[in-house]
């Protein structure tokens, strides 16, 4: 069946009435199931001063299924890989109907924070980041300023 | 199968199991010189192209061609040359051309904002080339749809810096000039693309009415065309006005579809988002790259059923017919013919698809806008016959060991792709004669409510003002809450719910038993 849950209507009007700070998520106007997102780099984290921009997927059996979330905006980060492809247990395997849209959003705010080198898809910059922080955080601030900065 | 390419992206772009591909090509990529041979690049779009038509293996590995373009395209200037390439190889005849640009993009990370907006640089864009448009369709054609797929993929500040002066001269051009059919089109579906910016939005309003008149408002009038071409220009306009650019004064087409013969049409609320439906409900139109289904609203149970659908494009579409367990996973390539309660005819790759397995067929040609599919299901003899312009298939019946009745016509459709459906209310071209059927249109029944064809953001506007009732399940908000779990005790689910759940939602805790509250 291919009716739009009224669950996803209900998310939709909550995110635009009080939405996550950082985070922007517009619904598609043709596609309810279709997000653009923005989302602003965390303070004091590598990504500060650049906005990203995701699109997000809602799937036909959501909630039962995660979201499907991906990076347009390239990004050098060790859970994130060269497609925008991101590495976070909630989409997968730790999904669970009673998250939703905000959650998965916040989470991924929240990966920018704090990067986890030891759950790697991005092989190489988590390698880099574990053996040389500074010079991985040095090459995550270019790329912010190369891709993500709008001036 | 409907986009075998997509469902191969490297190896999905959504899924994000690591791969180990992408470490060993990572030296080679390091040491490669920033500037490509541009013949080579031509070259391997080409191949990809190729390689794009003959895949209909969901479990092929990417074509060589596609992680050599990957890796070409990471540089900035690599990504330029595959865009000009693409732009200047791909012929237009080739059904797969629009969906290989797309999944080219698709698979090729973006460069710096300064280097996408290059490209409208680069082509020239203006009024004035499109003047010339019609010396080289071609080149024209595919800078539409380059433009479109990145406009789609860029909503916000970065479509809006694509969209220059000069781009939506260039664009609006073709739409007024109207001189040739297919860039009319292809422009036309760009600045739709476009205009899922909402500042891009106005800005293509006003143009469209800065003239005496409207564009949109004579080019909407082909939507009956006998040219194939024209007429899909025509569906587009008449789904703009009613859609995005909307008309002071113009009445929606909804509200002025003569609809008292037709009892059985395309089924609004069973089909997959980006599809469009024609206000007659008996057209349907994709023009975004997801695997888009539809049901019509005629459910069959027993006898002997026909119904004709008329090819407008000879790409990929794959029509026939589904029960309800059939799903529509558009964003994953899966449609009608893809599972096992689905069963469908793609006449230009000239397969028949049941449970993603396609079967090849030499008897007919591939279609062409025009080119009639006749689509027959016999639930006494548990038969499905498809026909071209009268010509029999094979018979398929594999489809009845899973499923006995509750089928219904459906189709899915790729990028670009337009059909339109015969469910008996005008005579059959090619009408079986070796038995006795009976056509949807004779004994459907719709009220007046399910014969309206509304725009899908009136639609989500209703559903917007629909109140939720106090003791909805938290999951869905569709159903009543009405079960416990337990050991855990969390509540607040409704049955429909509580029967896909492997743990609860709330402490993973593992279900032994669901109890139901009294309501």
């Amino acid at each position: 069946m291919a009716a739009l849950p009224r669950r996803i209507i209900k998310e939709t009007q909550r995110l635009m009435q009080e939405p996550v700070p950082g985070i922007s998520a517009v619904p598609s106007e043709t596609n309810a199931r279709y997000f653009h997102v923005l989302v602003t780099g965390p303070e004091d984290s590598p990504f500060e001063g650049g906005l990203f921009k995701l699109e997000l997927f809602l799937p036909e059996d959501y909630p039962m299924s995660a979201p499907k979330v991906r990076f347009i905006t390239k990004i050098y980060h060790p859970n994130i890989d060269r497609l925008g492809r991101i590495c976070l247990d909630i989409l997968k395997d730790k999904w669970s109907p009673a998250l939703q849209i905000r959650t998965v959003l916040l989470s991924i705010q929240a990966l920018l924070s704090a990067p986890n080198p030891d759950d790697p898809l991005a092989n190489d910059v988590a390698e880099l980041w574990k053996v040389n922080e500074s010079e991985a955080i040095r090459n995550a601030k270019e790329w912010t300023r190369r891709y993500a900065m709008l001036n | 199968m409907g986009d075998c390419c997509c469902k191969n992206r490297e190896p999905d772009v959504f899924a994000y199991t690591p791969s180990s591909t992408q470490n060993t090509v990572q030296p080679e990529y390091r040491q490669r010189p920033t500037k490509v041979d541009p013949s080579l690049v031509d070259q391997l779009v080409l191949e990809m192209l190729t390689e794009a038509a003959s895949r209909v293996d969901i479990d092929e590995e990417s074509p060589v061609s596609l992680v050599k373009l990957h890796l070409i395209a990471d540089k900035e200037e690599g990504w330029l040359q595959m865009i000009t390439s693409m732009v200047n190889v791909i012929p237009i005849e080739n059904p797969f051309g629009p969906t290989a640009m797309s999944v080219l993009l698709d698979a090729c990370p973006l460069p710096s904002r300064e280097t996408v907006i290059k490209i409208t640089d680069i082509f020239g864009l203006s009024a004035e080339r499109a003047e010339l448009g019609e010396k080289n369709v071609r080149v024209d054609r595919n800078i539409c749809i380059v433009l479109g797929s990145l406009a789609e993929k860029l909503v916000g500040p970065n479509s809006i810096a694509m969209l220059t002066e000069r781009t939506l001269d260039y664009l609006y051009t073709f739409l007024v000039n109207q001189r040739e059919a297919c860039l009319c089109l292809f422009s036309l579906i760009t600045l739709e693309k476009f205009a899922h910016t909402m500042e891009n939005k106005i800005v293509i309003k006003n143009r469209l009415e800065k003239d005496d008149e409207n564009p949109l408002l004579r080019l909407e009038k082909l939507a009956d065309s006998e040219d194939y071409t024209w007429r899909q220009v025509g569906f587009c306009a008449n789904w703009a006005l009613d859609n995005l650019f909307m008309v002071e004064g113009r009445k929606l087409s909804y509200e002025m579809v003569d609809m008292s013969d037709i009892n059985a049409i395309l089924n609004c609320q069973d089909v997959s988002e980006y599809l469009q439906i024609s206000p007659n409900g008996l057209e349907a139109r994709c023009d975004s790259y997801s695997f888009e289904s539809v049901r019509c609203t005629f459910q069959v149970d027993d006898g002997c059923w026909y119904y004709e659908a008329t090819i407008v494009t000879p790409g990929v579409m794959q029509i026939g017919w589904a029960t309800k367990n059939s799903h529509f996973l558009s964003d994953e390539g899966f449609g009608i013919g893809d599972d096992l309660y689905s069963i469908s005819y793609d006449g230009c790759r000239e397969l028949v698809w049941y449970n993603a397995k396609p079967t090849s067929i030499t008897a007919v040609k591939p279609w062409q806008p025009g080119d009639v599919l006749g689509c027959l299901i016999d639930l006494t003899a548990r038969e499905v016959i498809f026909s071209m312009n009268g010509k029999r298939l094979p018979t398929y019946n594999e489809i009845f060991d899973a499923t006995k009745y509750g089928f219904f016509a459906a189709a899915s459709f790729m990028a670009y792709q337009q059909c339109r459906f015969n469910f008996g209310r005008e005579p059959f071209k090619y009408a079986p004669e070796d038995r006795l059927y009976a056509t949807f249109n004779d004994f459907g029944i719709l009220t007046d409510e399910q014969k309206k064809v509304m725009p899908r953001r009136l639609y989500l506007e209703q559903l917007r003002h629909s109140s939720v009732k106090e003791d909805s399940c938290t999951l869905c908000f569709d159903d009543t809450a009405c079960c416990i779990l337990e050991p855990c005790g969390h509540r607040g689910f409704c049955s429909v719910c509580t029967s896909m759940l492997r743990e609860c939602p709330m402490c993973r805790g593992e279900i032994l038993n669901i109890k139901r509250e009294d309501i």
